[in-house]
């Protein structure tokens, strides 16, 4: 079959126009009452069960300013979490990956990125051989 | 009235159009009262804000098809779906013209359809990487690269399926 270029245009108009005006699909009877009855179900459950975005308006503002009043109080309370104290521990954490590094990383750290290369080729290797080979012909019904 | 009867009466309302679009996409009306009904759970979570909202045609069937692709893609195993390796995809597309017809030909039942209904069971029957691009395209105003993009694969793939599908579809019109 060739993909005559002329023909593009007119089909698609003549097609675009029949399936435009095809009648409007009716859904099954049965759509409505399992819908309800899904949302009946749905809404016997506590609100606390319920997605957050179902739950009463003044419930939803509620928990957003126990959430922030939670957040602020314990970053006011808590004094490692000042400007300083947070200073303080990136140095004690930023030394101590220095001396990881130095002592058990460093060594072996080509190593690790050469056999991460390796596994990653072979891994998509065997990906590509198991989709032309395996599953080349599943895909059509 | 209550909000379960609007509920209802939105379910109602848009019920045909949300099972249209599934399926017309999904080609299998099991499924596609499985996807609508999600639709409508998701609607019903959010219902307060797009209850009224004039934007919820529009909401109702960007979520229907977003679940639709995600369907395809999940459950139903189509390796070459998004894949450029279709290399059997010509010759079984007039395979499946000559298969389409030989059933028309041999179903009395189908003989009697009127076009209208025949074209929409052609559409469905269709295979899936012809059918979605041409129904996004035809019944979703959306663009070749559009599609394209959705569907992550090449415009040159799309503009292909869409026309195989077109000519599979060429004998109904």
């Amino acid at each position: 079959m060739t993909l005559d270029p002329r023909d593009f245009g007119s089909l698609e108009q003549r097609l675009g126009e029949r399936l435009r005006h095809l009648p409007d699909v009716r859904a099954p009877r049965r759509l409505l009452p399992s819908v309800m009855a899904a949302t009946a179900a749905a809404r016997a459950l506590p609100w606390h069960s319920r997605p957050w975005l179902t739950w009463p308006v003044g419930l939803q503002v509620l928990s957003i300013v126990i959430v922030a009043a939670t957040a602020t109080a314990a970053w006011s309370v808590w004094p490692e979490a000042s400007a300083i104290g947070a200073v303080q521990q990136a140095r004690q954490a930023s030394s101590a990956v220095r001396v990881l590094w130095d002592v058990l990383i460093g060594p072996i750290a080509m190593f690790v990125l050469a056999l991460t290369v390796i596994v990653s080729l072979a891994c998509a290797a065997a990906w590509t051989a198991v989709r032309h080979v395996a599953l080349g012909g599943a895909s059509h019904r | 009235m209550t909000e379960a009867e609007r509920f209802e009466a939105f379910v109602r309302e848009y019920q045909d159009m949300v099972f249209a679009t599934a399926v017309r996409l999904l080609g299998r009306e099991d499924e596609a009262e499985d996807v609508a009904q999600t639709v409508f759970l998701r609607a019903f979570e959010r219902f307060a804000t797009i209850g009224h909202s004039p934007s919820a045609p529009g909401w109702l069937k960007t979520v229907a098809t977003n679940l639709c692709l995600n369907h395809l893609s999940r459950y139903r195993a189509r390796w070459q779906f998004f894949s450029e390796l279709d290399q059997a995809g010509e010759s079984g597309t007039l395979a499946f013209a000559d298969s389409v017809a030989a059933r028309d030909a041999e179903d009395e039942e189908a003989q009697r359809q009127d076009r209208d209904a025949r074209l929409e069971g052609a559409l469905r029957r269709l295979p899936d990487h012809q059918r979605v691009p041409l129904v996004l395209f035809h019944f979703e105003d959306r663009s070749y690269q559009e599609i394209a993009g959705t569907l992550g694969v090449s415009l040159a793939k799309i503009k292909t399926d869409i026309h195989r599908g077109r000519e599979a579809l060429k004998k109904y019109l």
